[in-house]
């Protein structure tokens, strides 16, 4: 019996080859898609799950409160300080280590470059047990000077020689011996995510070593967080992560200085693997969660199309089931065999689902630089999901048609009738509005994104990104000793147009704030302003014109700010340019009378608490930090201790012949240090990539969805046109012409687009009111973005429906009457 | 009306020539009610469908109103068609998402010289003259096999055609209702359209004022009806 429902089905299949390619094909993009979009969500999840005690693993962060004015909820990093109070105050913690990130200039014999170290405690190798190719894992980082390096970090120095024991020097002043080499860690561990953290990891050394190379205070600092800096605790066996995180609340509330608590609310801990998913909540996006749902989305298109196709299709097959009938089978035999045949499609389709899915990872997995794996074969768990999924999608694309031919009558079926009428029709429409309403609901969304994302980088032409050359590490004082003489070098080249120092350029995401007052020590109106270190050039690099008062100059000595050490003032006044909203935010009405203004900054514990700003210029708001913050009210002073960046206006012209100007001159004045250059073009795409990213990825989805919506309605066209051959002959008889017959049917096929449209529409333009809100400079909402999308939607199902329909108009009606 | 001049219609496969029809000459007069006969396969039907312009002849000439039709494009002669000849088929040819009288409005649709409100004036007239008007709003479906060809008729009739062509029109009716659609176009022939019927029946055919007897294609015999 079984066999011959395979049989039929083959035949069927066979016999019906445009169908049948239809349904296989839009099945197997569906399921290729739903069955990749998880994949790649589970591999995102299934970061650093190789480390044994992985599950006992945690970081411990922040949660920001919800006036900190930071986009995100909780932080990636924590103070370092936490670490020694954990130790000593938290009871169910096994071992904790900090784990800090920075880049120092690495040298070993003549291979010098900068290179990310990160700088752990000895219970570091406690905590991630890595896999160690030399030396003994208890005692890697028991010196201060020690260091572990993975192997290719130490074949990238030593070549073939042996590692152990070889010293290298670190910003040529501190010497580091090699304790350990380690295996490479696997590229799905959060280690190696360099968004998170600047650098995957290559080297570790330990704190003691970093006291001493900078001057960085780690114990009792309560004012520096940063996602480079993380502490990982391991919790002994069957001990509860919510008894911690309580104890955690506790040493909040005994440590945390009052000043930390306006932003901080408290310390929690974070799983190991959930370490990876944080950049994807810092994009404030649900990426993850929206890649399965779509996903998901175009496997139920894919699905709607065999419904729609097999049921229509059954019609042509009533004479065959009533012959059944006829015979003595069952309504179950019956529907057993047509479930037999949509789950033997559907096999079909996973088969070559998995084909696509194993042809194009590898390719995947080189754009995105992952390493994610699908190897059925190894995967019990993958193999029964896969089964899983074939049946289900088998059991609902096949169930209604299946169901709706072992219903009908005998007799009926035998004259070619079947349980049908409206009902089926309604049920076919609302199917094909469900499908174009997803679809067209995606196209739209990759419009809004593009256009938002086109209205971004429009903004950012405000600086003259692709002329602007940034040199970084000015902060080193070997290197900013010698900015006088290199501002002059460069100044001479004939292709560089100015030289400008500053704390930051635009783009980049890293911002200080300072509290200010109107009046001196009045710690009650407090306001926060944000604070760039400029130089003299900045504006002119930048192109930023003053709306009043003048530029900083070296003429006055008040217009440049002097700090110690400890990065403290050691003046009690200074002149400083403002942008126009500080002027609202001081309650200055105008930017002409705002020169010789003045207000107060405050600063705890510094010797000198309070320093008078006064304004001498004023400029226009221009966006310096990301593009989707708001632009913020801005202090500019000049702290020649702050600048880190120069940057070069370039002449337009013979930029190669420039570049490697800049570059010897480098060589020539700072022969110690290699240069580090980058245009500002690149801190703008190291943002913007994301974005760009994410459009890419939704304008995929969208156009699989849209063909794989287009493909079922080519066969819907296909086979309603066929079924309507006598209808048309008919009108043609009562003198119809071939346009009348094929705008009728291309109205009649429009009708689904249109509700779907209706449908559609609404639901996109509130997504993407959700997704502008994210920006702080919003691209205009143009109804255009949403006729366009629904136009150029119509015109397609209207071009496949006329394929058709002209094709069956052309017929004569003679030939089609004659079907009678 | 229309002359039939040395018609051939011949149908070509790969491997076989069937000649469908052979030297075919027939003149209609306006105002004539022929009936066409023969057995199963003699070509009724394929000589009704040239005379519909449905189908070309092989070779031979088709005067329809003094005009030579056979190099008319498809284009013209759809126009020629609903301009001047009613249909009337065996299986009536409702389309059953259409209503009854939207099914009669067909026959109008296409003309667009009339307008929507003379159309559904002309529909009415047409279904009251075919005694349906009472079933307009309903779907052919709940229309029994006779009521289901008076549509027919009805439709064929809107566009007040001056030819009416039938294949055999009661072929799918029990014989009241045969006798019922016999009647109705013997009246509407009476009223002056010509009209050209393919029947089995010998007592259908016998409403006509002429018999044309096909065999294997050819005109075996033209006679006046017996009953006349």
């Amino acid at each position: 019996m079984f066999k011959n429902y395979l049989i039929v089905a083959l035949r069927n299949l066979a016999k019906t080859r445009l169908y049948t390619t239809i349904n296989i094909v839009g099945l197997a993009i569906g399921l290729a898609i739903c069955v990749f979009s998880n994949v790649i969500v589970d591999h995102e999840r299934s970061y650093d799950v190789f480390f044994p005690n992985a599950d006992r693993i945690y970081s411990v962060y922040g949660i920001f409160t919800a006036n900190a004015g930071i986009g995100v909820r909780s932080s990636g990093g924590i103070q370092t300080t936490v670490e020694p109070l954990i130790a000593a105050e938290v009871p169910g913690v096994e071992a904790s280590s900090r784990l800090l990130a920075r880049e120092y200039l690495v040298r070993f014999e003549d291979k010098k470059f900068y290179q990310g170290i990160r700088f752990a405690d000895p219970d570091f190798t406690q905590i991630f047990q890595f896999e160690y190719l030399s030396g003994n894992p208890q005692l890697a980082l028991n010196d201060p000077d020690s260091l572990i390096l993975t192997e290719s970090t130490a074949r990238k120095l030593f070549g073939d020689d042996t590692a152990m024991g070889k010293v290298i020097s670190v910003n040529n002043e501190h010497d580091l011996h090699v304790t350990a080499v380690i295996a490479d860690i696997p590229k799905n561990s959060h280690f190696n995510n360099d968004i998170i953290l600047d650098q995957p990891l290559h080297m570790i050394s330990t704190t003691r070593a970093l006291e001493q190379i900078s001057s960085f205070k780690m114990e009792g600092n309560w004012d520096n967080m940063s996602s480079q800096d993380v502490v990982y605790v391991l919790l002994p066996e069957g001990q509860s992560a919510n008894t911690v995180n309580q104890q955690l609340k506790d040493l909040y509330e005994r440590h945390v200085p009052e000043r930390n608590r306006e932003f901080l609310d408290s310390f929690e801990l974070r799983e190991l693997k959930k370490l990876n998913l944080f950049i994807w909540e810092t994009t404030g996006l649900p990426v993850l969660i929206s890649i399965q749902i779509l996903g998901l989305l175009i496997l139920i298109i894919a699905i709607i199309n065999y419904t729609n196709l097999a049921t229509a299709q059954i019609m042509g097959r009533t004479r065959e089931v009533g012959l059944r009938r006829a015979m003595g089978a069952s309504r179950l035999q019956l529907f057993t065999q047509f479930m037999v045949e949509s789950m033997a499609m559907t096999s079909v389709a996973l088969v070559i689902a998995i084909v696509i899915i194993q042809l194009t990872l590898p390719i995947l997995n080189d754009i995105a630089g992952k390493s994610i794996s699908f190897n059925i074969l190894n995967s019990p768990v993958l193999l029964a999901w896969l089964v899983l999924l074939t049946l289900s999608v088998g059991l609902i694309s096949g169930w209604y048609p299946a169901y709706l031919i072992s219903r009908s009558h005998p007799v009926g079926l035998l004259n070619g009738e079947m349980v049908q009428g409206k009902k089926a029709v309604l049920i076919r429409n609302i199917m094909l509005i469900a499908q174009f309403s997803i679809a067209l609901f995606m196209i739209i969304a990759v419009i809004i994104i593009y256009t938002q994302n086109n209205q971004i980088e429009k903004t950012s032409l405000v600086f003259d990104k692709a002329r602007i050359l940034t040199l970084e590490r000015f902060s080193r004082p070997e290197i900013k000793e010698r900015a006088e003489t290199l501002r002059t070098e460069f100044e001479n080249l004939a292709g560089v147009e100015s030289f400008a120092l500053s704390s930051q350029v635009p783009y980049e995401q890293d911002h200080s704030t300072g509290k200010f007052s109107l009046v001196a020590g009045d710690s009650t109106n407090m306001i926060d302003l944000y604070r760039i270190s400029i130089d003299r050039n900045f504006l002119q690099t930048y192109d930023i014109d003053l709306l009043s008062g003048r530029n900083l100059s070296r003429a006055y000595a008040q217009d440049t700010l002097l700090v110690d050490d400890e990065y403290n003032p050691i003046h009690d006044s200074t002149n400083v340019i403002v942008n126009q909203l500080v002027l609202s935010k001081l309650k200055i009405s105008d930017s002409e009378s705002a020169i010789g203004q003045r207000f107060y900054r405050h600063i705890e514990d510094s010797p000198i608490p309070v320093v008078e700003y006064n304004i001498v210029g004023v400029i226009p708001n221009r966006n310096f930090l990301g593009f989707h913050n708001e632009i913020k009210p801005i202090v500019f002073a000049n702290r020649p201790q702050n600048q880190r960046t120069a940057s070069l206006k370039l002449k337009g012209q013979n930029i190669t012949h420039t570049l490697a100007e800049i570059d010897s001159t480098w060589d020539r004045l700072v022969p110690e240090f290699p240069i580090e250059k980058r245009f500002l073009d690149e801190y703008f795409n190291d943002v913007f990539k994301i974005f760009k990213g994410i459009n890419a990825v939704l304008a995929g989805f969208a156009i699989v969805a849209l063909i794989v919506a287009l493909i079922g309605l080519f066969g819907m066209a296909a086979f309603m046109s066929e079924r309507r051959t006598r209808e048309v002959g008919v009108r043609k008889v009562m003198g119809a012409s071939v346009s009348d017959i094929v705008i009728l049917l291309i109205w009649q096929f429009s009708q689904p687009v249109f509700i779907a449209i209706i449908i559609a529409t609404p639901l996109a333009y509130f997504a993407a009111s959700l997704y502008l809100n994210f920006f702080a400079d919003q691209a205009e909402f143009a109804l255009v973005w949403f006729l366009g999308a629904d136009a150029s939607v119509l015109i397609l199902t209207s071009i496949i429906v006329a394929i058709h329909a002209i094709k069956v108009a052309s017929t004569r009606p003679i030939k089609v009457l004659r079907y009678e | 009306m229309l002359k039939l001049n040395n018609l051939q219609k011949v149908y070509r496969t790969s491997e076989v020539e069937t000649t469908a029809l052979d030297s075919i000459d027939i003149n209609i007069d306006d105002g004539e009610f022929v009936a066409i006969m023969g057995p199963s396969g003699c070509g009724k039907s394929t000589l009704l469908n040239i005379v519909g312009m449905l189908d070309n002849p092989s070779s031979g000439a088709y005067y329809f109103k003094d005009e030579d039709i056979a190099s008319y494009s498809e284009a013209q002669l759809a126009f020629l068609r609903k301009s001047n000849i009613g249909f009337i088929f065996q299986s009536f040819n409702l389309i059953d998402e259409l209503s009854v009288e939207e099914n009669v409005g067909l026959g109008l649709l296409y003309h667009s010289d009339v307008s929507s409100s003379q159309r559904k004036q002309r529909v009415t007239e047409s279904l009251e003259k075919m005694k349906i008007a009472h079933r307009a709003k309903h779907m052919p479906s709940q229309l029994s096999g006779g009521q289901q060809q008076r549509v027919a008729v009805a439709r064929a009739l809107v566009a007040e055609p001056a030819l009416i062509l039938a294949d055999e029109p009661t072929g799918n009716l029990d014989s009241r209702h045969g006798e019922e659609v016999m009647g109705l176009l013997k009246d509407l022939n009476n009223e002056g359209a010509t009209i050209v019927m393919v029947t089995h029946s010998e007592s259908h055919a016998s409403y006509a004022s002429r018999n044309i007897q096909l065999f294997d294609g050819r005109i075996v015999e033209q006679q006046a009806s017996r009953a006349m």
